[in-house]
């Protein structure tokens, strides 16, 4: 094994850059299916459709890119690395995978489809008042988290939140892999 | 018998600050992911927190304190018992005296049976509850642990094990 650290330890950005490329590329892509799914469905209330199956895997995309940028810098460069500096580029990961998403899925519906979010906010509200299992209470406590389109306000916060969170996650992850891939174990 | 040499001096405390981070990180999710049925007032700002993370859907969630969680009962399963399991690592140390390769396994394999699971339900071959969902996600989250408890609690004899003093 190449022996680094008599060296200049070698940076992880290209392995962070392409992860999170990665990462973001599939979470927008298979969001955006997702929501294109969900509109050319009747809403009937059914509370679990292919769409939704989608949007799950969107959250195990979104989880995973900690665990390939850990692995591609430890295998490019053949090292090892602790816990804590997966960590860290588990969570550098998280939030430029988030950036990019947002810019991919800003690009999607204000230039390609600009229709498409409106389209999914009239879904989802069609959805959930005709589910008979919710009461009146319900619908309108899920409707007020949804998101308007077109609101800055919601993307801010949607884009805060996701960095937060993705962010949490991908440390997760990024310690995962760095166990995994690059521990001396 | 005597146990108390089993916790003085044989389990080594390692990666501190990153265990007091993730165990901060992890109390504010679980924190999160209970919703607004854990102040019983607020606007479910908790919901917008997993929107991205979590279908949330209402069936498929439990409540707490008449508030839908913010978060479905497999995703609470991981959180929560990531967490408690987190708290708890100290005693999985006392048993973690496998190859790190037997736990990758086993966490691939929580993770499978979960795609399973979901995969199982939504094509009508079973049908799954709020119980069976929490408690598979639970196990991601125990699996998580085993794999990276020697990395945070190790024991003076290098491999896990432990004895019983008479």
């Amino acid at each position: 094994m190449e022996n680094t650290e008599m060296n200049e330890t070698p940076s992880y950005w290209n392995s962070v850059l392409i992860a999170s490329l990665i990462t973001a590329a599939i979470l927008t892509v298979m969001g955006t299916i997702s929501q294109y799914m969900t509109i050319s469905s009747e809403p009937t209330g059914s509370s679990f459709g292919a769409a939704q199956l989608v949007g799950i895997l969107v959250c195990l995309i979104g989880a995973i890119g900690g665990i390939l940028a850990t692995r591609h810098y430890a295998k490019q460069f053949d090292i090892t690395f602790t816990l804590g500096k997966g960590a860290v580029i588990g969570l550098l990961t998280g939030l430029i995978a988030v950036i990019f998403s947002t810019i991919l899925g800003l690009l999607w519906n204000y230039v390609i489809d600009p229709g498409l979010a409106q389209a999914v906010y009239d879904w989802q509200i069609a959805n959930l008042e005709a589910n008979p299992n919710l009461t009146a209470e319900m619908v309108e406590q899920q409707i007020a988290f949804i998101p308007e389109p077109g609101s800055t306000t919601a993307m801010i916060t949607q884009f805060g939140i996701g960095l937060v969170m993705f962010g949490i996650l991908n440390l997760l992850t990024g310690l995962i892999g760095a166990k995994v891939f690059a521990s001396e174990e | 018998m005597n146990f108390t040499h089993l916790f003085s001096g044989n389990v080594n405390f390692h990666n501190k600050a990153l265990y007091g981070l993730i165990t901060l990180l992890g109390s504010i999710v679980v924190v999160i992911a209970l919703g607004p049925g854990l102040t019983g007032t607020g606007d479910g700002w908790q919901y917008h927190a997993f929107h991205m993370l979590c279908h949330q859907l209402p069936d498929r969630s439990f409540f707490y304190n008449d508030h839908q969680m913010a978060v479905c009962a497999r995703c609470f399963g991981i959180y929560g018992l990531f967490l408690v399991s987190w708290l708890f690592m100290p005693l999985f140390a006392l048993f973690n005296n496998k190859k790190k390769q037997w736990y990758v396994r086993i966490l691939i394999f929580t993770i499978l049976i979960n795609v399973l699971d979901v995969v199982g339900n939504y094509f009508h071959v079973w049908t799954n509850t709020l119980t069976s969902r929490f408690i598979l996600g639970a196990l991601i989250s125990v699996a998580i642990i085993l794999l990276l408890s020697s990395d945070f609690f190790k024991t003076n004899h290098g491999k896990g094990s432990w004895k019983i003093q008479k």
